[in-house]
């Protein structure tokens, strides 16, 4: 499979071995940021809206952010405004995932658009006139991250119906937020890892669908009786990973060895799931 | 798979009710537990959000708006929350749970839910408040100050029993009060424990929805429109999952709820379904 090199938004939170809490379930091995102290002193100033749904983005992505809804109706739009300094010291003994690691302080804000009327695309700039509209419902949360100035306490909004001018508020403080991250020495900083570089699947062959197709094959082999051998032989034809056609013959019908055959009172109950 | 802060509070012990005991043993424990001023470590964020839940969105089997006010809403809840948090967690150790972290701050949190919902409601607190003053809704709000800042704000709580159309304004007016006795005196403040970071056991990404997405391949290669997939769907004796069938529909490149399926829409489904 193809894949490019990306920047993506992460929880900074790491446990006591320095290890990301966010992603200690998506894989075995632990998976640690490239350390600060051999970040490059030379401070980087960035901003970046980022749009992360359950048909676009990858599921390392979904894990290293967190608390994204993964249902197929929910988008949620990332800005992240960050000072930034890259370390990409290798890490010792961990996973070969991080290319580097952006640690930095600012602001991240999150909009959250659900239960979108069908056919809505949901937009940045035109989330607020939606939600005004009723097409969508909207959430947002702003964090200052980092930053310890109390002064910031009073740029937090109040609870606000979503609609085009307090969009603009929320987006405004959010904004004040990042002026103050931006200047020259803001008191108290701390650095966090927010973004970490990975290489993610191509956009062209990502489908988050990948294992229910494979599923559903496998029932319609099933109900044909097919021995796994075949049902793999005739996947690799169809563009479905045969691994994966494995993998459900076992878990659903305990079918391991490439020659058995699914029994009667399998083959009738694939055809009974294949019944819509 | 996935990870997210939740809120210590009623939600959070109804879901670990069901789950995880000893999970609800640990959130009961923290509930009672502070950090004095002294042991703080420094304030380091500072957060906001305003989220919804509506009760059938939360579930698996969920059931789609596909037109707002379609009378799939029986009930929602708007939780809102301002506040800051210290710059250190506490891991919580051992196995077997799922809390992974354990986090300390101040803030204010304020509940809505409205329920018995008899009309349409086109989002929107003013539309909510009209609802409620011409009964044709009922509300409920809970407040939550967590971590009480010293000075004058009692006056500014709605009065009890009184909630209408004027409580979002009363609550902004309280927020912005908080805001301003916390900002003065945070750093002389003890902590409370306000949100633990769980495994988001909901969000787990399988293949629980294949069938659906089956179904509703099925539907757009009989030539049916999403409306008559999603009538189908409701009267089915099985239940399937509306945000599938949706999400199906639009791969397929459908884009309105009674647009009937294309011929190249109808050989994408076909495609999916190995045809």
């Amino acid at each position: 499979m193809a894949t490019y090199r990306k920047v993506i938004p992460v929880n900074p939170l790491l446990n006591e071995k320095g290890e990301f809490v966010s992603l200690k379930h998506y894989i075995d091995k632990p998976i640690k940021p490239n350390s600060f102290a051999h970040a490059d002193p030379g401070r980087s100033d960035y901003g970046k809206e980022y749009k992360l749904s359950y048909s676009v983005s990858t599921k390392l992505e979904l894990a290293a952010i967190g608390g994204v809804e993964t249902n197929m109706g929910s988008t949620t739009f990332i800005h992240d405004s960050i000072i930034y300094r890259l370390s990409r010291h290798p890490i010792e003994n961990g996973s070969d995932i991080i290319k580097g690691t952006w640690w930095g302080y600012g602001m991240r804000l999150k909009v959250t658009v659900k239960n979108a009327q069908f056919g809505v695309q949901a937009k940045w700039l035109s989330v607020a006139a939606a939600a005004q509209l009723g097409y969508l419902d909207a959430e947002f949360e702003i964090e200052s991250i980092g930053l310890a100035d109390t002064e910031l306490f009073s740029l937090l909004p109040a609870p606000t119906d979503l609609n085009l001018s307090t969009y603009k508020e929320i987006l405004a403080a959010g904004d004040k937020i990042r002026a103050y991250a931006h200047g020259s020495d803001p008191a108290g900083v701390i650095y966090k890892p927010l973004r970490i570089i990975v290489d993610l699947p191509d956009e062209e062959s990502f489908d988050p669908l990948a294992d229910d197709k494979a599923l559903i094959f496998v029932y319609q082999q099933v109900s044909d009786r097919k021995k796994l051998r075949d049902a793999r032989q005739k996947a690799l034809k169809s563009n479905i990973n045969p691994e994966l056609v494995s993998r459900f013959y076992k878990e659903v019908f305990t079918i391991v060895s490439d020659d058995e055959k699914p029994s009667r009172a399998q083959r009738d109950e694939a055809q009974d799931w294949l019944e819509a | 798979m996935a990870t997210r802060w939740l809120p210590i509070d009623e939600q959070l012990e109804k879901t670990l009710q069901h789950s995880d005991v000893a999970l609800l043993t640990r959130v009961k424990e923290l509930k009672e537990e502070k950090l004095a001023a002294t042991e703080v470590e420094k304030i380091s964020e500072f957060k906001v959000y305003q989220r919804q839940r509506s009760k059938k969105v939360s579930t698996s089997i969920s059931v789609s708006p596909f037109f707002k006010g379609d009378g799939s809403y029986d009930d929602f809840t708007y939780v809102y929350f301002a506040g800051a948090f210290s710059d250190k967690y506490r891991i919580t150790q051992g196995s077997g749970s799922s809390i992974i972290a354990e986090r300390f701050g101040l803030g204010i949190e304020i509940e809505l839910k409205i329920s018995n919902i008899k009309t349409a409601l086109k989002g929107g607190f003013a539309s909510i408040g009209a609802a409620i003053d011409m009964g044709l809704a009922t509300a409920e709000y809970s407040y939550h100050i967590l971590s009480l800042p010293p000075g004058e704000f009692q006056s500014l709580l709605p009065p009890v029993g009184q909630f209408d159309g004027n409580a979002i304004d009363n609550f902004r007016k309280l927020v912005e009060k908080l805001k301003e006795l916390y900002q003065s005196s945070i750093h002389t403040m003890d902590l409370v424990a306000i949100e633990v970071l769980m495994a988001d056991a909901m969000a787990e990404e399988g293949t629980e929805n294949a069938r659906s997405y089956y179904f509703a391949a099925r539907r757009i290669i009989e030539g049916k429109s999403l409306k008559d997939a999603v009538s189908n769907a409701r009267t089915a004796s099985r239940q399937y999952n509306e945000d599938a069938i949706q999400y199906m529909y639009s791969r397929a490149g459908l884009t309105s709820i009674e647009e009937k399926p294309s011929l190249q829409s109808i050989s994408l489904a076909k495609n999916f379904i190995n045809e």
